[in-house]
């Protein structure tokens, strides 16, 4: 019997994590380049000191369906169409990755996220000119300002981008084992991305995860009558 | 359960900061050279429960992990520069930039400010200003007999006095930014220079695709009252999936508490 609330413990757990992932979502409905996260409730059955323990946990991946692209007039606002992935430099120097284009540019010449991390180069052959001409990024993510070429930011991609980790601000991190591909999505300069959250699927996301707390709830509460019952015996 | 409440109220600021700036993109649809403040949001930070890859017994992996992120924020605020519609006003000193451009002025510290707003006038001592009174930076004295005022396309200011028809009082230069949505706004239709801008570059109008001035013509504000509609009832409804998810993170706290009678 202690078994079997146990088990529904941990499917409340899960479904309460299961509403944080469903509220980040509807958080980040209008966050640029945001892909919403999927949680999966999964069973497990473990032989733990010869005795069987079962119950539910909660994994979370990253959905990476393409968000709507949507006009800025900005030239420095890029967004991705397709597969690919804007490459950043992380604290520990290694490359980071993020869908959210939204870049400007230092009093250096460099360019740099919202935050003020710089992006990642692939060929530099020139430096911006912060008093020069208007600047222009193709599709390729070569950058030109006026009739000169500055060079082509780093556009990757990976085989399968769910095995990528989310660090602490929302950019990708990959293993080491992961190869970098080059993108095969094109860039729009001018636009930006939208999340891909649909209200609707989070909507049915909460209400199941809802449903299921309910019931899990329910068998503690009928499991704990039990109990009472039980030793009103005698 | 509480992160989950705590999570859908950082996406209702959000949206809050959001309406906000619809609701002052909406006031101005009427400002002349006014252009549309667009904000941008990113999620806040996120908390590993469990890596990706971590080992599940000694020689077994678990290929996703548990990630779980604690909201919304605005990350930044900015300009959209796109050209504003230009409008006939016979105004005798009102011009419009047709083109990427900015007037550059004397703010009354003495520091320089740039603007998009073209209704100039001519001040106590024939100089032109602003609506505000600011001087132009190019310091352009329209003397007391002159009789008509013609400013050019490349911003050339000629008038025509009872004696000679033609005389040349100086010329408005157009400046130009590398990224105008780096520009600090002033308010008052007025921007300065950031470090994120580049510096200023001052032209003649017409070269380099500062643009070109148009007399009689004022630039109306960029703002789509549509657009800024359709914004609205998207940042209204987010909104409402917000405030959703705090009920059901109560109702979920509540059954809790029912749990055992």
């Amino acid at each position: 019997m202690t078994k079997g609330l146990y088990q529904a413990v941990s499917s409340m757990a899960a479904a309460e994590k299961r509403l944080d992932v469903i509220a980040q979502n509807i958080a980040n409905a209008s966050a640029t380049g945001y892909k919403r996260q999927v949680g999966t409730v999964n069973s497990f059955e473990q032989i733990v000191n010869g005795r069987m323990v079962s119950g539910q946990t909660l994994t979370t991946s990253t959905d990476h369906q393409q968000g709507e692209l949507i006009e800025t007039g900005n030239p420095l606002d890029l967004a991705f169409m397709g597969k690919g992935f804007f490459t950043f430099e992380g604290n520990d120097g290694n490359d980071i990755f993020t869908r959210d284009g939204s870049l400007r540019m230092t009093a250096e010449g460099d360019l740099v996220s919202a935050a003020g991390r710089p992006i990642v180069w692939d060929n530099r052959q020139n430096q911006l000119e912060p008093t020069g001409q208007r600047i222009e990024i193709d599709g390729a993510g070569y950058v030109f300002q006026g009739n000169l070429e500055i060079g082509q930011l780093r556009l990757v991609d990976f085989e399968d981008p769910s095995k990528l980790m989310l660090d602490d601000e929302g950019f990708y991190h990959a293993p080491p084992s992961m190869d970098q591909d080059p993108a095969t999505g094109v860039v729009y300069a001018g636009t930006y991305e939208a999340s891909n959250v649909q209200a609707v699927s989070e909507m049915v996301e909460m209400i199941l995860a809802q449903r299921n707390y309910q019931s899990a709830s329910n068998t503690v509460s009928q499991i704990a009558e039990s109990y009472s019952k039980l030793t009103q015996l005698n | 359960m509480i992160r989950a409440l705590r999570t859908a109220s950082t996406g209702m600021q959000a949206q809050q900061r959001q309406v906000e700036t619809i609701a002052n993109n909406i006031a101005n649809v009427n400002t002349t050279g006014f252009k549309k403040n667009r904000l941008a949001f990113r999620s806040l930070l996120y908390q590993t429960y469990k890596a990706p890859g971590s080992n599940v017994t000694k020689d077994q992996i678990d290929p996703t992990g548990l990630q779980v992120g604690t909201g919304a924020e605005v990350s930044s605020s900015t300009k959209a520069f796109m050209q504003g519609d230009l409008v006939p006003t016979g105004g005798a000193f009102d011009i419009a930039i047709k083109g990427e451009g900015f007037l550059s002025v004397k703010g009354p510290a003495g520091e320089t400010l740039y603007t998009r707003d073209g209704a100039l006038r001519k001040d106590a001592e024939g100089m032109l200003v602003t609506a505000d009174g600011y001087r132009l930076s190019d310091q352009i004295t329209v003397p007391e007999d002159a009789l008509s005022v013609v400013i050019g396309s490349d911003g050339t200011v000629s008038y025509a006095t009872a004696n000679s028809p033609s005389n040349i009082a100086g010329q408005i230069t157009l400046t130009r930014f590398a990224n105008p949505a780096g520009l600090d706004a002033r308010g008052d239709n007025f921007y300065s220079e950031t470090a994120s801008s580049g510096s200023p570059t001052e032209e003649s109008a017409g070269a380099n695709g500062t643009g070109t001035i148009k007399h009689g013509y004022l630039e109306r504000s960029n703002v789509q009252v549509v657009d800024e509609l359709i914004e609205l009832i998207q940042a209204q409804r987010n909104y409402e999936l917000n405030s959703r998810t705090i009920k059901v993170g109560d109702e979920m706290m509540q059954q809790v508490n029912q749990m055992v009678r």
